[in-house]
């Protein structure tokens, strides 16, 4: 759940696309802001180096100074089938709850950005709130509704879960896309005879790509790392960050650290892959 | 489905614009949106409601869990506290957001994609592994502890950093950070450099500056990241549970994964969860007037 | 091995599942081989009238359970999966709340077995989520003590609904480095100047030992009026501040000992034996005021994909390999007769089996407790300050 909400209200930025260059303001004020800035960067990344840096503990005790160095946890992570099982689960449930938010997501941002509609103001808040609102919410939620309903949690029912606060992230990309879009284009392509149906498919769907694409990716590390509307849920699935979160309960941590490490370095892959897919489409840079 | 219809019926008007009507494009979206969310937010609300007798769910109509929402003690106590928390975690963080999404706004010519990128990487990574790295950091024996011995400035180990609500609230500080720093990067990088400068020019001081033009202006940023800091912080149960001292009661939302998860008493979480959502729900009503919640509409 | 890879597959499919187990841990078939195979099982069910079932393969032979700690140990569970061709999948709980919780969430479907704590079963039961256990199909049940055999808490309506196989109270834990006279008294619990490095359990049965503090004693600490009720949340009341943590599950025990967190709480013999595995300091004390604890049985639920299985899994347990596997990896008392007495002497007085009825007898065992919901209250408003 964690990084749903900023990716919601400002998604555009989360992968941004080419900032353009802009003249900075003239120096003013000394080097106050650039020191402080940096002690913000560290507070932030302090957590992931003590991460990295307990993945090759060689003790289980999480004391300072490190009493010795190992690579056993990444041995043991290489042979655990259930981190792996969980994490071929997790990567599942993060594909289709992001092609689904895909699908469902730009039609809703095409209709919202290309018509008036009575209710629309509504409408559009209330698409945000699966996002907005605590992840404990939805997830009891729809806990009690397929209870209702009689379905059994599987892993279709946390599919659903994340497909929908995902439909609010790629909603919310798109429309900020279609946004900065001149309409202009659109009557361009018609003046010069082309059909809607060619107009959609050769002009403005090649421009909201990279919206799309950006925010399919997004979509799919956030249902990656959600945890707490997965808890509720699942059946006996675990994806991976309830694994890691039924380990981190019985203290277990240097392999939790490994595994992480590893996630760490793979979602460093995917933010470099999302920015350079929103680059190749957007005005250089 | 009244919207549907209504939707349908604006479809008519502006046809000739757009050979999609908005109904066709709207249907799955509305039908999935009504179907896995509304209803069931709707249900939930019904539950608080009802009531639970032994195992079975008693679904007559009764106040009960409301008054014991408001009278009990233990319920009022917590939900303050997590408000508290809360609204603690959000400004600390609009005070942390502000240097940095000004800098790569406004003073970085050079890397700014990169250093706005670093901003947004701790959020590529697992929430719960950040936060279980505080545990290794805020520990009796942990590295802060073991910084702050060496360098003299405690003499023995601060034990009051881990497993107590300063824990939870440096931690909720760290893992929601970027929520802050993002949005007021935006509203910011947008914010014309001219104005600063015309505000310098006129004499103005960097505080005056800040206060007159900055800060009002950038009010829609804030109020959007406020809102994600903040209900991260009201429905978290994670991070109470690894860094707080007693992890059911230390935070609202593990009195209600616990109503759910263990007590079995759905009825009670369900009424529970009511002052959370009215909170967020002021919240947020308060954030889309300002604008904050993307910009893809009119008003 | 030098098969093309989807020939195999067509292959394995005409193969009998626990055949092609038995190539899988020979290894004669990798694990893709085996999830390419599930995959087309999967498609081949999808496409045809059973849809949304799972194939029959991925069921037969596992077992998922929702047990405490350690009672799905590799060393113990690992022989029995290979001899009987199945895997098993277990969850640990933190409560006898939480086993109930995902019981009843899914209605029984998503665990087949639960090691029901004597507090534990007549919810279960209540709930409908209990099978009906046939004793005759268990080899190894004539073998239980008596009192094992059809114990109140796992018979309603004279028939059986567990397989009691383990026992055991819960203790008092403490550091001896820290603490060097080993403490008497469940008040340690309570000494200030053990303040912000004690731990105790989070569970609202605890009040239980708490009770055994109280003055009169209660004759039986979990039938508790309301008056003594209150007491007990006064004591709660006083001890919270000086509770560094409540744990959830042992293995956070054993971390809060070995991080010097803590230097005192309350466990079991299984979280002693994981502090000692790691060479950690820790040391076992039973309080005079008496002890609460648990007698543990394997119940299956009412819609167990394969019952079968689940009783050849109970029936293990209490056999000797099974019970041998309890002493070893928990240090827990056991249930059967004919075990107990190949025990060596110095292991029967260490785990109370000098006369079992006898040792059993004393210690407070946790049971049903009808106002539970008072508990669960008192419990929460007592920690939550």
């Amino acid at each position: 759940m964690t990084a749903r909400s900023a990716g919601a209200l400002m998604a555009e930025t989360v992968a941004p696309a080419a900032l353009p260059l802009r003249p900075a303001t003239r120096k003013r004020g000394g080097p106050w802001l650039g020191i402080a800035s940096a002690i913000v960067y560290l507070f932030l990344y302090v957590p992931l180096f003590v991460v990295v840096l307990y993945s090759f503990s060689a003790t289980k005790v999480n004391a300072w100074p490190i009493q010795g160095y190992t690579l056993d946890w990444y041995r043991e992570l290489m042979v655990d089938d259930d981190i792996q099982e969980s994490a071929r689960l997790s990567v599942t449930v993060g594909l289709i709850a992001a092609a689904v938010a895909v699908v469902l997501g730009t039609l809703a941002a095409f209709a919202l950005d290309r018509s008036t509609f009575p209710g629309k103001p509504a409408f559009r808040f209330f698409v945000v709130m699966p996002i907005v609102l605590p992840g404990i919410v939805t997830g009891v939620a729809m806990l009690s509704f397929f209870s209702m309903l009689g379905w059994p949690l599987s892993k279709w029912t946390i599919i659903v879960g994340h497909a929908t606060f995902c439909i609010t992230l790629i909603l919310n990309n798109v429309v900020a896309r279609l946004g900065q879009l001149p309409r202009s284009l659109d009557e361009a392509s018609a003046d010069l005879g082309a059909p809607p149906g060619r107009t959609f498919w050769r002009v403005t769907f090649p421009l909201v790509r990279p919206a799309i694409l950006a925010g399919a990716i997004l979509a799919f590390t956030l249902s990656f790392d959600e945890v707490i509307v997965t808890f509720f849920l699942t059946g006996r699935d675990k994806t991976l960050p309830l694994l890691i979160w039924g380990r981190l309960r019985q203290g277990i941590s240097p392999e939790i650290n490994a595994a992480a490490t590893v996630i760490i370095v793979v979602s460093l892959a995917g933010v470099l892959l999302s920015n350079r897919l929103s680059k190749q489409t957007t005005f250089g840079g | 489905m009244a919207i549907a219809a209504a939707v349908q019926a604006s479809s008519l008007k502006g046809a000739g614009r757009l050979n999609l009507g908005p109904l066709g494009l709207l249907a799955a979206p509305m039908a999935w949106m009504s179907f896995f969310y509304l209803a069931p937010l709707a249900l939930l609300l019904v539950h608080a409601f009802w009531s639970v007798d032994y195992l079975t769910i008693d679904r007559t109509f009764t106040l009960a869990n409301i008054q014991t929402v408001i009278d009990n003690p233990l319920y009022r106590t917590v939900l303050v506290r997590t408000f508290l928390i809360a609204a603690a975690v959000t400004l600390t963080d609009i005070v942390l957001a502000f240097p940095i999404a000004f800098y790569i706004a406004k003073r970085v010519t050079r890397h700014r994609e990169l250093l706005l990128m670093l901003v947004v990487f701790p959020l590529w990574s697992s929430y719960l592994v950040r936060a279980f790295a505080w545990k290794t950091i805020l520990g009796t024996n942990g590295i802060l502890n073991s910084f702050l011995l060496t360098t003299g400035i405690v003499n023995e180990p601060v034990s009051a950093f881990l497993y107590s609500k300063t824990g939870m609230y440096i931690t909720f500080c760290q893992v929601w950070l970027p929520f802050m720093i993002l949005p007021l990067f935006t509203i910011l990088d947008r914010m014309p450099s001219s104005l600063l400068e015309a505000a310098s020019d006129l004499g103005g001081n960097w505080w005056q500056t800040f206060r007159r033009i900055i800060l009002p202006l950038s009010l829609p940023g804030l109020l959007a990241g406020s809102l994600s800091v903040f209900s991260l912080t009201m429905g978290d149960y994670i991070t109470p549970s690894l860094i707080g001292g007693s992890p059911g009661t230390e935070l609202i939302g593990g009195i209600i994964a616990d109503q759910f998860g263990i007590a079995n008493n759905w009825p009670l979480g369900a009424a529970l969860i009511l002052p959370v959502l009215a909170i967020v729900s002021v919240f947020l009503l308060l954030a889309n007037r300002a604008g904050a919640l993307g910009r893809g509409e009119p008003g | 091995m030098n098969q093309p890879r989807e020939d195999r597959i067509e292959f394995l499919i005409e193969l009998e599942p626990a055949q092609v187990m038995a190539q899988y841990r020979s290894g004669q078939v990798t694990r893709r081989d085996l999830s390419k195979l599930f995959a087309a099982l999967g498609l081949t069910a999808a496409l045809g009238p059973t849809i949304g079932r799972s194939p029959a393969l991925a069921q037969s032979n596992e077992l998922t359970m929702i047990v405490w700690e350690g009672y799905s140990s590799d060393s113990l569970r690992i022989p029995w999966e290979e001899a009987n061709d199945a895997t098993v999948e277990a969850t640990f709980a933190s409560t006898g709340d939480e086993m109930f919780a995902a019981m009843q969430g899914s209605g029984g479907t998503t665990y087949d077995m639960v090691s029901a704590s004597s507090d534990l079963p007549q919810r279960l039961y209540d709930a409908g989520l209990l099978m009906e256990i046939d004793p005759t199909k268990l080899t190894n049940y004539p073998d239980l003590y008596e009192q094992f055999q059809k114990p109140p808490y796992i018979t309603f309506d004279e028939k059986l609904f567990g397989v009691n196989f383990a026992w055991g109270p819960t203790i008092l834990l403490y550091n001896p480095d820290e603490i060097a006279e080993a403490p008497t008294s469940w008040n340690a619990l309570l000494d200030e100047q053990y303040s912000g490095r004690i731990t105790t359990w989070n569970y609202p049965l605890q009040i239980g030992q708490y009770a055994l503090l109280l003055d009169p004693k209660p004759e039986d600490p979990f039938l508790l009026d309301d008056e003594q009720l209150a007491q007990v949340k006064d004591l709660l009341v006083q001890q919270r501040p000086l509770i560094r943590k409540y744990w959830d599950l042992g293995g956070e025990v054993a971390e809060l000992f070995q991080n010097g967190e803590v230097v005192i709480g309350d466990g079991w013999s299984w979280i002693t034996l994981q502090i000692q595995g790691s060479n950690g300091s820790i040391a076992e004390a039973s309080p005079e005021e008496g002890v609460t604890g648990w007698s543990d049985s394997w119940c299956i639920s009412s819609e167990a994909a394969n019952p079968e299985l689940a009783l050849k899994w109970a029936d293990y347990m209490i056999g000797p390999e099974g019970q041998m596997g309890v002493i070893e990896n928990l240090n827990y008392s056991i249930t059967n007769s004919k075990v107990v007495e190949t025990l060596p002497t110095e292991v029967r007085e260490q785990l109370r089996m000098t006369d079992v009825p006898a040792e059993y007898a004393k210690i407070h065992m946790w049971k049903f407790i009808p106002n539970y919901d008072k508990w669960v209250q008192v419990w929460q408003e007592a920690t939550a300050s």
